[in-house]
């Protein structure tokens, strides 16, 4: 009892060391995906070889500020922001599977559980645009509240054809019926289109970074934040992005099962690889479109993504009434 | 019952007076809009100006007529040889200079390859307002060819310094039209891919068509000029209408939108690129051989009089209105700024759209402060 | 280009209280002369009756006896330009506002009062554009104070 205890409190660090790490690392990596997309060469100074530890010097730099709360905001709000942006970004990762038998805690409502924490981590900008008593940012904090609860909605439907194929919400038995079957990006193409564009929506990235466009409020909801409080907001941000993709991954192409019977190369590898393609497609989109407008974006929610999820669902019933 | 019918009839709706500062990464200089906003819905423009006055007209009046031309190429400093050209043209009016052909070919060439240099920059900054990160970087690609042509020309690479009265500073370099040349082969492809990239992108359109619109008759009666009245349908273009230098032997169109919103104003200018393209190709083959510089007396003293001379800047029609006592300084500079004129519109074409709108807007008039505030 | 020798005398005729002639720099332009108290009928005139619909600017020179009042406005069918110009003198510099005739004057002469302290009656918003609203005195004229930077903090 006691070694199972330890072993899932293990399981835990590990999960947590990894997410931080690799936040920092897509922190490196957005920049210099960002700056070869733009012709530029990113980071190349702060550790020789393409600048592998500007990561590190921005965390160092980030910790070392003063922490300024602004004398008339709204303390408790100010404070509890980055707090409640951080921890659904970490909660997530302790039901997704990073191998056979690597995973903290396997729900059998895995993916309930996911789509509620996720729900929490929308109210985080909310929080923290009300909290900074600042007009950009009560915009900012409006949008965004608007933006994150539509697109909600398509994302979570656009789950429940996976878990219509899977019958089951535990992710462990999702990954497992992927592997017995196929991957379900060739059962679920509109679903997967619905989640992809959902989730980059969620996850608040161009075109959908409303609620932050630097262009308009110039920061948005957090404006005024600086030091380790944003360094929070942003860390909380690059675990989400990572968060959605490791998503993506074991719920569209199979977790950690690995394609062709390529089984030499170890499950964890694949995970990594499937993640980091879904983080390279998002930074992707976000350097190479423009903006859309608050209005737009609810249009595309609620006339576009939910109709397609729901005629998603309808196809998956048919389909698995007449293929079964 | 009465009461609570009254009492929904009127529904409390609060107005929210927000401060776009001076500083602000989309205001294109040191502008301050205070924008009074119902929701996300703009109801009011102010534009606050005079943050980048540096009283350019009264120095104008303490130097030579000579010395005032690099402070004319601080005002428009995106497009710094326009100005030169403005206020050298309405003293060369005033004092009824000649200048030699080959001079006027090269003022010619210098101002369409100026155009298209503002165009790019306007298109980078453009994407940027919109939040398409990455054109700005490609459009700077093609920009910098251009300035290191003009740096090899007139030695600088933002403010020049380059036309005088009566003609230019210098003869243009060896390998200026080899590597002219190349630049304009790169423009093509580099405008392909502009078009790819964001121009034809579906958001793009979203976010300008149907929107900013402008009717022909506001943008006349407001004073409108270049891309932002011709987009509105009125086809005046002061290179076509009262063609000075040697506009008239040169074969190119303007483009003229159709319905004045924000996307007929940004592909106006996309087409004037290519158009400014054509000129400086015809002009660079019939470039005659001769001086550079005309006769011009070594004091220059106009006589006594007012002279006022309009260029087709690439925001507009840039004018300067020069009050002569025959003495060696200017009795007075008016420097007519198109994007001062321009700043009016705003109240005009953002009122009832958003504020993702509003900085669209702005940005789709193309300002540059140092223009607006001298 | 426009030769405005012909319009020059139609404006003659029609404007029997103005001065008008062609310039003597430029063949497009035709030089309007008004008194204070007739300016803003000539130029309603212009536009009306003339075609001059598009205003380019409106400015002020600070003349030794005088300011003057400089609207220069552009007919773009014929690409004919007028400039009209009013004196004013300087202890009373008062003159009716242009901005029902064209609403872009609105600008311009908020400029004119700001650099030279010309009150334009009938501008709905006649305050500095260029200074900042505390600034005093009007120092595009030419009798400007001699440390200009002391007196707008004083």
């Amino acid at each position: 009892m006691m070694q199972a205890v330890l072993w899932s409190v293990l399981k835990l660090l590990i999960v947590l060391t990894f997410i931080l790490l690799n936040a920092m690392l897509l922190i490196w990596l957005e920049r210099k995906v960002s700056a070869w997309i733009q012709l530029r060469l990113g980071p190349m100074r702060v550790g020789r070889p393409q600048g592998w530890a500007q990561s590190i010097a921005d965390v160092l730099k980030l910790l070392f500020k003063e922490d300024i709360v602004p004398s008339r905001v709204d303390k408790v709000l100010f404070v509890l922001g980055p707090i409640i942006a951080f921890m659904p970004a970490l909660m997530v990762w302790a039901v997704i599977p990073f191998g056979p038998n690597f995973v903290s805690a396997d729900l059998n409502i895995g993916v309930l559980y996911i789509a509620a924490i996720g729900s929490i981590g929308l109210m985080s900008i909310f929080t923290g645009g009300w909290g900074s008593n600042n007009k950009w940012s009560l915009i900012s904090a409006m949008r965004s509240a608007a933006q994150l609860f539509s697109y909600e909605v398509p994302l979570v439907l656009a789950l429940i054809g996976v878990v219509m194929l899977a019958g089951s919400l535990s992710l462990t038995d999702i990954i497992r019926a992927q592997q017995e079957t196929a991957w379900y990006i060739l059962y679920q193409p509109l679903g997967f289109l619905v989640f992809l564009i959902a989730g980059i929506a969620e996850v608040n990235r161009t075109p959908f970074d409303l609620s932050e466009a630097e262009s308009e409020l110039v920061a948005g909801w957090h404006v005024e934040y600086s030091g380790l409080r944003w360094a929070m907001y942003f860390l909380a941000e690059y675990g989400n992005l990572l968060a959605l993709s490791a998503l993506a991954a074991t719920l569209f192409l199979g977790g950690w099962t690995a394609p062709f019977g390529l089984d030499f190369i170890p499950p964890f590898v694949w995970f990594l690889l499937k993640t980091y393609l879904f983080v390279f497609v998002a930074m992707w989109i976000r350097w190479t479109f423009p903006r859309v407008r608050i209005d737009q974006l609810m249009d595309l929610s609620w006339k576009f993504l939910i109709p397609v999820a729901l005629l998603n669902i309808a196809l998956t019933g048919i389909g698995i009434t007449i293929f079964s | 019952m009465r009461e609570l019918t009254s009492a929904k009839q009127e529904l409390h709706r609060e107005e929210m007076v927000i401060n776009m500062g001076p500083q602000h990464p989309s205001t294109h200089g040191v502008l301050r809009a205070v924008v009074t906003l119902e929701g996300e819905t703009v109801r009011g423009v102010d534009p606050v100006i005079g943050y980048l006055h540096r009283c350019f007209e009264k120095i104008c009046e303490q130097k030579t007529w000579t010395q005032v031309i690099p402070y004319t190429d601080r005002t428009d400093y995106v497009a710094a040889l326009t100005n030169e050209l403005a206020y050298v043209l309405a003293v060369e009016k005033l004092m009824g200079l000649e200048v030699p052909e080959r001079a006027q070919y090269i003022r010619v060439i210098m101002a369409e390859l100026q155009r298209i240099a503002s165009h790019l920059l306007w298109f980078g900054t453009f994407g940027n307002d919109l939040g398409a990160f990455t054109p700005f970087l490609y459009a700077f690609r093609e920009r910098e060819t251009l300035i290191d042509i003009f740096e090899k020309t007139t030695g600088a690479r933002l403010t020049y310094n380059y036309i005088r009265l009566g003609g230019v500073r210098n003869d243009l370099p060896a390998d200026f039209e080899r590597e002219t040349l190349a630049f304009l082969e790169k423009l093509e492809k580099g405008l392909e891919e502009y078009h790819n990239l964001l121009i034809g992108n579906a958001i793009f359109e979203y976010r300008t068509k149907g929107l900013g619109v402008l009717t022909a008759e506001q943008a006349v009666a407001w004073g409108a000029s270049g891309p932002t009245l011709r987009a509105s349908g009125v086809a005046w273009d002061l290179r076509k209408s009262e063609p000075y230098l040697v506009y008239d032997r040169f074969d190119f169109e303007v483009p003229v939108g159709q319905k004045g919103d924000i996307y007929d104003r940004c592909i106006c200018r996309m087409k004037e690129m290519e158009e400014s393209a054509k000129i400086v190709r015809q002009a660079l083959e019939g470039l005659p051989e001769g001086d550079v510089v005309g006769k011009v007396p070594r004091v220059i003293k106009p006589p006594q009089g007012q002279a006022y001379a309009a260029v087709e800047a690439p925001r507009g029609e840039l004018g300067c209105f020069v009050v002569s006592d025959g003495g060696i300084k200017p009795y007075r500079v008016k420097w007519r700024s198109p994007c001062f004129v321009h700043l009016q519109l705003l109240d005009v074409i953002a009122r009832g759209e958003l504020v993702a709108d509003f900085i669209a807007n702005i940005g789709s008039i193309d300002i540059i402060l140092g223009e607006v505030d001298r | 280009m426009a030769d405005v020798r012909e319009l020059v005398d139609k404006v003659a005729a029609d404007l029997s209280f103005a001065e008008v002639s062609q310039s003597p720099v430029d063949v497009g332009e035709m030089v309007v002369k008004v008194d204070r108290e007739k300016y803003l009928a000539a130029c309603r005139r212009l536009r009306d009756e003339f075609g001059f619909d598009y205003l380019s600017f409106v400015t002020c020179v600070d003349y030794p006896e005088s300011l003057e009042i400089v609207a220069y406005a552009i007919n773009l069918e014929t690409q004919a330009r007028v400039k009209v110009l009013v004196d004013l003198s300087k202890e009373e510099p008062e003159v009716d506002s242009l901005v029902e005739v064209w609403p872009t004057a609105n600008w311009h002469e908020r400029e004119a009062y700001d650099l030279f302290g010309v009150v334009f009656r009938g501008h709905p918003d006649l305050r500095r554009i260029l200074l900042h609203e505390k600034f005093e005195g009007h120092p595009l004229r030419k009798d400007y104070g001699s440390n200009p930077l002391l007196k707008a903090y004083e």
